[in-house]
């Protein structure tokens, strides 16, 4: 299990979502999405990394701290992006879009969605880390 | 394509167990868990709203549903809503999608024209759905009962006041369809 499956699996588990976990405590969204689907590397600033396993209640000297911490050092050095082939991208396209006024997308708008969710399953560049 | 689409009690039925399931049984709804705990993924999409007034959206492999991280910051409120109604979709539409559609991007785009050209049916569907998993229609009674205000039971299920409006038209409509 990877540092972001096991730390997905520990916020569900304690009945926090996504959206809630990120608002109560401060973290961005977008990043942690990125890490527990395996786009984008845990923390290497440990006291980033420290302050994410402490978001779950867990400090130094807990098994789950110790394993979330081990975890992390092994995606360092070593971490490969799970980046989505092209037959694989098209699939995490949207089949169902919600719009406001409720009129389709035209062609260009489409082409920029598409890009939006490409960025979605790609690794953020190292200064966005 | 012709869609049969399903009756507000049949809905009201779908609503019912799944929240059941889900361990979901006092307001206001934890939608998003449910969803995480469905297998699928919330992914924040800053800006999503800038591409044609988008507010979510859900993935052709049924893998995730998309939302506006911006405008959840603006209004969650409605995102809740914007959430139910595409875990709508994955609970009633996943047949709707082939596979050809997913294939390469022109036909994407081709599948999405012809996918809208049939939609209010199965748009409109997952509004309701979303309506009564957000308010499920026994805890909604319990509190229009109890003499509480729209804008009162609004915040108490997390919805916005029009989500309580429209679900009070369809729930004490003589005609339920």
């Amino acid at each position: 299990m990877t540092f972001g499956e096991y730390y997905k699996k520990i916020r569900l588990k304690l009945g926090l979502s996504l959206r809630s976990f990120c608002k109560q405590f401060d973290i961005d969204a977008s990043n942690l999405s990125k890490i527990e689907r395996g786009v984008n590397p845990p923390p290497k600033n440990p006291i980033k990394l420290n302050m994410y396993i402490a978001a779950l209640g867990f400090y130094p000297g807990s098994p789950e701290h110790e394993e979330l911490k081990s975890l992390a050092e092994k995606a360092r050095g070593v971490f490969v992006t799970k980046g989505l082939s092209d037959s694989d991208l098209i699939k995490k396209l949207p089949v169902f879009l919600r719009t406001e006024d409720g009129d389709p997308l035209n062609d260009e708008q489409l082409d920029k969605l598409a890009n939006k969710i490409k960025q979605a399953w790609s690794k953020d560049t190292p200064d966005e880390l | 394509m012709s869609y049969k689409r399903k009756s507000y009690s049949d809905l009201d039925k779908i609503a019912s167990r799944f929240l059941r399931t889900n361990n979901q049984l006092k307001p206001p709804i934890d939608i998003d868990l449910i969803i995480e705990r469905s297998g699928l993924d919330i992914i924040p999409l800053p800006g999503l709203k800038k591409e044609g007034q988008l507010s979510g959206a859900l993935a052709g492999d049924f893998s995730c549903i998309y939302y506006d991280e911006r405008e959840d910051e603006k209004f969650p409120t409605r995102i809740r809503f914007t959430l139910a109604h595409e875990l709508a979709h994955f609970i009633l539409h996943k047949n709707l999608i082939e596979d050809e559609l997913l294939s390469t991007n022109l036909l994407w785009k081709a599948g999405l024209r012809k996918l809208y050209d049939d939609s209010s049916s199965f748009e409109k569907e997952a509004d309701d759905l979303a309506g009564l998993l957000l308010v499920p229609s026994q805890l909604f009674k319990e509190f229009y009962g109890s003499g509480k205000t729209h804008n009162e039971i609004a915040k108490i299920f997390n919805v916005t006041t029009i989500v309580i409006e429209i679900r009070s038209r369809k729930e004490f409509s003589s005609t339920r369809y």
